[in-house]
Parts: C-alpha cells; structure tokens; sequence
C-alpha cells in the first residue's frame, strides 16, 4: 500500500484537531498511521484513494468528515491564456495541461508536491507507463508549446545537466533514462517544445534544465502525458485541485480543440435504497444526503444525481459510492448483526478422510510432520537418485531452494530426517499433504495430489516393517491391497516394491528400504524404510 | 518411617546393609565376600543406600611399587653397584680387569652413593662402600618392603626399577540412619522384581514377595506420536467453521490467472500481477478457461462493465488471462465455488496454502496459509458482515474489535478488522467485505456475498507462543516432542 510522509504541523495548519484524536481520525478515513512522532507521521493510504496521497488530500477529507466543509468543493478554473498544440504521435498519444499561479511553495508545500507526483506516477500511472507528471517554470520559454514526436538524435540539456545530450545518451546516461528507458524504446520518442523550439520536456523520461523550478517560483506548467485518457486526466486533477487547496489559481490550457483540466463534477444516478439495502441502514433520505456531503460529494434527491468531484478517480459503480456512505456513517458506529440462518457445516470429503488417515498413522506411532509444496529440482530429484520429469517449474523463483513444486512428498521427509540427524531415533514421521502433479485433461494442465509418506528411521528400520504398517494402513481403510517387487532407484535395488489395487494393476503408491546413496546424499547414517500412498486414489476405492 | 525405607529396598540394598553390619567397614571385594554380590552391583547398590543416607564411602588412594623386570633381576641377583664393591674390596683394580654386568649403571651409582673412588688408575673401595656392603641399603628395602620416602621412590622410578601405580579404594560404611534400620531388615525369602508370565502361571507369585519400588526414581522420557501443533490449531479453526454452519471447498495450487485475478476483477495491469507478487509458471505456462460462459460475462465486464452497472476497465486480453499461476490468495476458491452452480443461502470457507514471492525470513514464508470463507444469501447487508467478524473475532478469543474501512479489489465496502490482545494490544485480525457486482454477477450469482478473510498464520503464532513464523512448519523433532497438546 502507498506509504506517505506526513508533516503534522503542515497538517493542523490546515485542519484543527487535537492530538489525541488525530489517529483515530485517520484510521476511520482509511489512512493507517505505521509510525507518529511529534511532527511527522508516516501513514498509509489504501491505493483506492490517489487523492489522499497529500497533506491537502488528507486535510479536504477530514475538514469534510468532521462537517468543517461539506459537499462538493468548488474549483475555479480560469479561461486559458496559453496554448499546446499537438501534432499526430505514435507513442504516448494522450496530453493534459494546466497552468497554476499565485503559489505560495513553503518548503512543507513542495515536500507534499513532490510526494504526490512520485506516488500518481507510481498508482495512476503504473510508474509512468499509463501517464507521467512533468512540472515546469516557463518563465524562460515561451509559449505556445508543441507536443510531437523527434528522433532520437535531437539533443537538449536535460534536468540535472549542464550539456547538451541526445536522447540517446540520455536513455544510457541519465539516471531517468536507465530508470523509465524501456518506456521509451523506439525510433521516435515524444517531446514539447516552446514556440522557438527549445524542448522543456522528454516524457516520461525528463524535463530539459531550462524549465526548471527554483525555489520561489510561483507559477507552475504542468504536463501530464501517457496512453490512457482516463490515467492523464485523473492525474491532473488530483495535482491542481491539491494546488488550489493551497491558494494556487488553477488557468486552463489550450489543447487543439480541448481545454484541460476539466474539474466538473462527474454525475451519477445514485438511488439511496440500494445503499440503504446493502448497509442494512433506515437512515432518511436527507440524513443519506448528509452523509453523501460528508464525503464531499452533490447530491439531488429529487433527481437521484449524484455529483461526484472531479479528483475521484476511483468510482466505477454506485457501490464505491455505498463505501462511502459506510465511511461517513462510522464504520464503528453499525449495529453488527448475526444472522441466524440455518445451515449444515461439513468438511471436503478429501480432507475428512485424510484427517481420519492422519489419525491411523499417529496411532502407529508415527509424529507428523509438516513441508512446504514448493522444493527444489535438486532435492525432489538428483538428491533422491531420481531422473527429474512430469513436475511443475516456477519461472520467477526468489531462491533456488525454492523452484519446482513436490510431486512426491518423500524427498521432504527424507529432508527433515537429515535436519533432525541430532535428534533421539528412532525416528518416526509422517505427512499427509498436497503434491502437485501435471495432467493434460485438467484446465490448469496440472492437480493437486494428496500423499501419505510414512518414514521411519532406527537401526533396525526394515521391508517387513514397512510392509505391516501398508497392510495395517490399508486393512484399517477396509481396502483390498497386494504388493509387488519393483525397483525404484531411491531404494535399495531388491528391496522395495509398489502397492497394488485389489486385483488390479493400479498403483497407489510405493515403499522400500532407502537406497544408501540416497541417505549418503543427505548425510543421514541410519537406516530408514519408507512408503507413499495416493489417497486420492485410496479414497476413491474407499468411497465405493 | 523405618519400615517405609525399609520397604522400598532393593534387595541388593539390603545384603549390603547386612553385610556393612558384619564387617564394620569395607570395600566392594570385601562386601562381595560377606554377601555374594558382584563388585559392580555393590557399587551401584552402595550408592543407591547412600542416596537415602544409609551409607557413606570413602575414597583412599594408596601407591602401590610395581618392580620392573629389571627391579625384579636386581632383587634377585642384587644390585650392580654393590658387585663393583664385591670386587674391589680386597684390593684396587684397574677398570680393564673388572669384569661383571651392567659396568656402566654399576659405577656410575657406586660413584655417586660414595662407594667407590679412583685412584692412580684404579678403583677402590671407600670405607661407606665396604659397610654399605654388609647392610640393606634404603633402595633393597624399599624393593622388598614397598616402604620407602618419597625421594628414595623417585629414585627407584628414576632407574626403571619399578613403577608407581596409584590405587582407589572405595570403602562403605554404615552411617547411622543405616545402623538404625538393619535390625529391620529381614533375612528371609527371596523377593520379586519384574513379575512374569511364569511367575503368575505357576502360582510363585505368592509364596515371594513382590518388591515394592521407590516410584520417585527417574524414568527414560517417551514421546507420544501426534499431530503437528499447527495442524491441531487449523483443525480447531475448522470445526469451529463447521460449528458455524461453513462448508469446506477446495481448489488447486496452480490456478489459472482467470480464477485468481480476472473473475475477481483485479485489473489486467493491477501490481499484484506483477513479476514480484505472483509466481508464473516455466512450465506448463498456460491452461484452458473451460468455462466459457463465465469468461465472456467477465471479459464483459472487465470491458465496460456488461450489466453490471460499472464502467469497466476499459480492455481485457484473453492471453493475461490463460496464463497459470502459484495462486496467491484463496479468494480464487470463492470464485470458483461461485461459479459452480450454487443454490443459496449458502456458506463455505477453506483453510489452504498460497504462494507469493518473497524472501524467506521471520516475519514473511513464500507459502503460507489463508483462512477465509463466503455467505451467499438473500438480504444480507454489511451490517451482517461485521457481525461475522465479530463472531470470528470471538472464536479466537478476541472479545473487543474495531473496523476501519479497507481496500480490496474484489470487495466493496470493504473491512478490515482489529481485535484488541491481552498483550499485544491492537492487532490486525483479517480483512472483509461484500463481493463487487463486478464479481459475483459474471460468476452468475444475483445474491450478496459476504466475504471474509482470517490471518491464519498470524493467529496461530499468537496462540502458540510463536515469534518466528518459520516455526509455524517446524519439523524439528525436539519441538514437536515437546509440544503440549492444544
């Protein structure tokens, strides 16, 4: 979840609230407080709310919560004076501007500023693939600018620069370039330019030097391009209206036939009684509205209109609308509600009858054990004596430990007696637990396979014993079993053998004396005899 | 209190306090004699009396002269030194004309005890030389006698006359509490230790007495064969599930990127599709969506939002959608379960595995489980929903818990829940919420559905005093022997 810094002092500047009343407050808006300190907090918001990744945000939800402002907020834009022309692109084709005067930037604004930005790139714009933030002081260029596409030998001084350089020295070179480089891979890349030409911005790698902002300055340029619309706008009216929540005047910019940034309040039709209905609240229709404007949105009754401001980009559907209603009424302050209705509760048939297996095996006096699913290549294989086929490989693995899942649980429990070497023997364990196996008829190509391994480790661990413990297992379970001599190289050769369905010739698992390569492999000197059931096979037979 | 100690007596107790009586004082050999044990029962018995203070010992050491073959030669045949003075005792000689063994050892102590000079060339005998002759000297004593000072044993060493060897000797003595109680002790009969199967068949069980055992004596530890403390906490968790009206479901490891993120309208660029937070497969890579009902009603949606009243997405890719993964999150069950054909009211919940890569460490496993369920019913609000957590909460033992709104894709409103523990305070018990229209209306479902879900893992630690989760899958066999019961 996005995690901001937020300045306390910046914040009750803004907002008057007591001290002791501040976490709770957040913590009923959806901001986490992760870590409070006298003047700083560091807090989380749910990715949901782009908006409230600011001081400003943060302060416009709460001073509307708390009824110190309610309703829609009202943001004037002023008529455009400047003017982007854009020319036909191939990448990157969507551009909103806004120009911003009278700013007051105290060093608590532009830290809030400057956080936003990082954080709308990294959410809306899916780092800066969707849309990207570039902010400038045009005082040096002149307008009108021009959105287009170069080539990749046009050169400027980038941001952090004092030369000139190609684009593609600055996609090898520039910290930018190596960081967002691959948003920016092909022949022609996008670039504004100012009336003369000059270019003020490389999107979404860098600004040139030209238009940086200094400390002081006033009036800010703002571009947001990108490949969605929706991303392009939603960025920029959650910047302007944080801007103008500090005194900024927001002026329209000129795009071809558009002016942006639009902050008119989105409509929906909103009916009260599915709210009401989903919430399971009696509240009337004027107490809905209220708690609607507690969350800063309009709303008509008589119509049914809901104005939703222009900052919200998270509303797809009425419900979103309803969490809203939730938030406003106090998330602590519903009457919960049990409801009785009657059912029967029942466990998986799989699993009831594994745990009835689990319960025969501690009955042998044998410890369960418990591994995870995913093993390496090397332990379910090589370290087993065994040829590695048939098994699910991960493609993003963290550690090598880790990169295959189990298609037998053997090699874990010959793996957990090598942990416990140390330990008191004999050494009798076991699990019962979920493989996973491929299978071409199933839509995920694969299943889950649940085993029973039994392993059991002292110095006189044998065939015979392992044999009892398959034909008390089986005899238990009122199934008809026989056993077969059949070489398996993680046994010893002679020594192991495969259990058989009735008369059949199903397998349904395997036993033997462990080769002593195999216990060599994981330094284990004790004898050890092992078995391994497919209960789902069992449990097939079992149910008939 | 006599006839107790008495009672609970081994019989070979009893023959060494018989014995002591008898002879005073002694050790092990001497005890054998009197009463027929071996030497090593004696000790063990003799330290059994002396741990209820019947008995006490005594450690002596004693050095013993053990003579060489050389010492024994010498004992015999008599010193070389004194040869040489033999020889020379009438008159000098010159060295040439003395001829006995050990010339060298001979002179060189005959030289050194003052027995012999030299004297123009020739040896003769001092007058200490001629006495010594007709006298033991200290070191024949001490081959003959074993008594000797510490210098003289040295020297005997020194020559390789004899070795020194040091002896132990553990002798027993009654002390008084033993004096006081073998007058108690009874001389008679032969008293039984394990009983046998011949003993109860043949009937000897009773003519002998059957020993009474001290049941303070320590005992070897044994250890019952049982579940792992983590499966007896989940199997705990779902009986109460049960108790609750909850059916189980069940869905595979490797899920399709369909089940686990698009039926649950997680956006196609959502980051929790990314590299970091879900395992892709290398192989197989892609599966099949056989339901293809469901899939076109979610391409819909994630579309434009089909009929269910949502704005969509705006795109959707088949392609994203077939691609097989570790499943992260058990939500992908509810999907499943949802779109199987239900018949609501119905309730389901699953505890199982799911996967995310991550650095293994205390805090954070690459598989893990989660515990969470679904309410699928006519008229159900949020209010119900916080009414389950509450009950969950309860189920746990967390009496006091507070909402704060919450965030998941797949749900809105969402919760998420805090319990307030005896000790560790707020803590984060679970997230919650009401399934979107998105979800539930392609998955065919026109009921609300409350969905829950538990920190399985979390809980558990809690409840079994466990600070390193790694230990939640410990199959270190010390811990497990160790482990109570739940």
């Amino acid at each position: 979840m996005p995690t901001i810094e937020l300045d306390l002092i910046d914040l009750k500047r803004m907002l008057e609230v007591p001290d002791e009343e501040l976490e709770e407050l957040l913590f009923l808006n959806k901001v986490e407080v992760e870590e409070i300190g006298m003047t700083d907090a560091k807090v989380e918001i749910t990715p949901d709310r782009p908006d409230m990744f600011s001081v400003e945000g943060i302060v416009r939800q709460l001073k509307s919560w708390l009824l110190k402002t309610k309703g829609l907020p009202e943001y004037y834009v002023a008529k455009p004076s400047i003017e982007l022309k854009k020319s036909h692109l191939t990448v990157r084709p969507c551009i909103a501007c806004a120009y911003v005067s009278n700013l007051d930037f105290t060093d608590e604004a532009i830290k809030s500023f400057m956080q936003l930005e990082e954080q709308i790139d990294k959410t809306i714009g899916k780092n800066r693939e969707k849309s990207s933030i570039g902010v400038h002081d045009i005082s040096q260029v002149k307008p009108p600018f021009t959105y287009k596409e170069v080539s990749t030998n046009t050169k400027f001084v980038p941001l952090g620069y004092t030369k000139e350089m190609t684009i593609k020295e600055i996609l090898k070179d520039h910290p930018k370039g190596k960081e967002y480089g691959h948003l920016a891979s092909g022949e022609k890349v996008p670039i504004i330019v100012d009336k003369e030409g000059t270019i003020i911005s490389f999107p979404p790698i860098t600004n040139a030097k030209i238009t940086q902002v200094k400390p002081g300055t006033r009036e800010l340029f703002i571009d947001i391009t990108g490949t969605d619309e929706n991303s392009v706008n939603n960025s920029l009216n959650i910047l302007v209206t944080a801007l103008a929540d500090r005194g900024g005047r927001i002026e329209a910019v000129r795009i071809g036939k558009n002016i942006t940034p639009n902050l008119q309040p989105k409509v929906m039709k909103f009916d009260l009684d599915y709210a009401r209905q989903v919430l399971g609240l009696n509240e009337d229709n004027n107490k809905m509205k209220l708690l609607l404007e507690r969350m800063n949105y309009g709303f008509d009754i008589e119509n049914k209109k809901l104005f939703i401001p222009a900052y919200r980009s998270d509303i797809l559907h009425p419900i979103d609308v309803v969490e809203d209603i939730a938030i406003a009424y106090g998330y602590n302050n519903f009457v919960t509600e049990f409801p009785m209705l009657p059912f029967i509760g029942s466990r998986h048939p799989l699993e009831e009858f594994s745990d009835n297996v689990k319960l025969l095996i501690v009955g042998l006096g044998f410890q369960e054990v418990l591994n995870f699913t995913l093993i390496s290549k090397d332990r379910q294989f090589k370290k087993m004596n065994q040829t590695a086929r048939g098994f699910v490989e991960i493609k993003n693995p963290v550690s090598s430990e880790y990169d295959i899942c189990r298609t037998s649980l053997l090699p874990s429990l010959i793996g957990n007696l090598s942990a416990n070497k140390h330990r008191r023997y004999p050494q009798k364990i076991f699990e019962v637990g979920d493989a996973v196996v491929l299978d071409s008829q199933s839509e995920t190509k694969t299943r889950n396979s649940k085993k029973l391994c039994v392993v059991d480790a002292h110095s006189n661990a044998n065939l015979a014993e392992i044999i009892s413990i398959i034909n008390s297992i089986t005899s238990n379970l009122g199934i008809k079993t026989r056993v077969k001599n059949h070489d398996n190289p993680s046994f010893i050769k002679g020594r192991s053998g495969v259990v058989l369905l009735g008369n059949s010739n199903k397998e349904i698992g395997h036993f033997g004396e462990i080769n002593p390569k195999v216990l060599e492999n994981h330094d284990l000197n004790t004898p050890v005899a092992a078995l391994e059931l497919d209960l789902d096979l069992i449990f097939e037979k079992f149910k008939k | 209190m006599t006839k107790e100690i008495v009672k609970k007596l081994h019989p070979q107790e009893k023959k060494i306090l018989l014995a002591l009586k008898k002879i005073d004082s002694g050790n092990a050999k001497k005890i054998s004699k009197s009463s027929h044990l071996s030497e090593d029962s004696i000790h063990k018995a003799a330290h059994w009396a002396e741990l209820k203070g019947l008995v006490k010992h005594k450690k002596t050491v004693e050095k013993r002269i053990m003579l060489t073959e050389e010492g024994k030669k010498y004992l015999k045949e008599g010193l070389p030194e004194k040869k040489l003075v033999e020889k020379v005792y009438e008159k000098p000689l010159p060295l040439s004309d003395i001829k006995i063994p050990n010339m060298n050892i001979a002179l060189a102590w005959a030289k050194k005890m003052g027995w012999v000079s030299f004297h123009e060339g020739k040896i003769e005998a001092t007058p200490e030389g001629k006495k010594a002759l007709k006298e033991q000297t200290p070191i024949e004593k001490l081959m003959k006698t074993g008594s000797g000072t510490e210098h003289e044993l040295k020297d005997l060493e020194k020559r390789n006359l004899a070795k020194i060897k040091e002896i132990k000797t553990i002798t027993y003595k009654l002390t008084g509490k033993g004096e006081d109680i073998v007058p108690y002790i009874s001389k008679t009969g032969e008293e039984l230790g394990q009983l046998t199967v011949q003993d109860i068949k043949s009937g000897k069980w009773k003519k002998k007495k059957l020993r009474a055992y001290d049941v303070s004596t320590p005992v070897p530890t044994i250890y019952p064969a049982k579940l792992h403390p983590y499966t007896k906490f989940l199997n705990n968790m779902k009986k109460k599930l049960i108790t609750l009206g909850f059916q189980e479901m069940k869905g595979p490891f490797v899920e399709l990127a369909f089940w686990n993120f698009d039926a649950l309208f997680m956006p196609q660029d959502h980051p929790a599709r990314g590299i970091h937070d879900i395992y892709e497969l290398k192989n197989p890579t892609t599966g099949t969506i056989s339901n293809k009902r469901v899939m076109k009603r979610v391409e819909m949606t994630h579309k434009n939002g089909w009929i269910t009243g949502s704005k969509g997405w705006g795109n959707w890719d088949q392609k994203n959608a077939t691609g097989l993964v570790l499943r992260s999150q058990t939500t992908a069950v509810s999907a499943r379960t949802l779109a199987s054909g239900i018949k609501p009211p119905e309730k389901f919940f699953t505890i199982s595995r799911n996967f995310r890569p991550d650095v293994i460490d205390a805090k954070h496993l690459i598989e893990f489980n989660h515990c969470e369920g679904i309410v699928i019913a006519e008229r159900l609000t949020f209010r119900h929903l916080l009414g389950y957590l509450e009950k969950f909460a309860s189920m746990v033992g967390i009496e006091r818990v507070r909402f704060k709104p919450g965030y998941f894709p797949f749900t809105e409103p969402s919760v998420e829940m805090f319990g307030n523990h005896p000790k560790l305070g707020w803590i984060e018990l679970g997230g919650a919420g009401m399934f979107r229209p998105e979800v539930t209306r392609p998955l065919g479902v026109d009921y609300p559905v409350l969905a829950w879900g538990l920190g399985i893992d979390r809980l558990a630690m809690i409840s079994l005093g466990l600070d390193d989760i790694r230990k939640l899958f410990s199959s270190d066999l010390d811990f497990l022997r160790e482990s109570k019961m739940l």
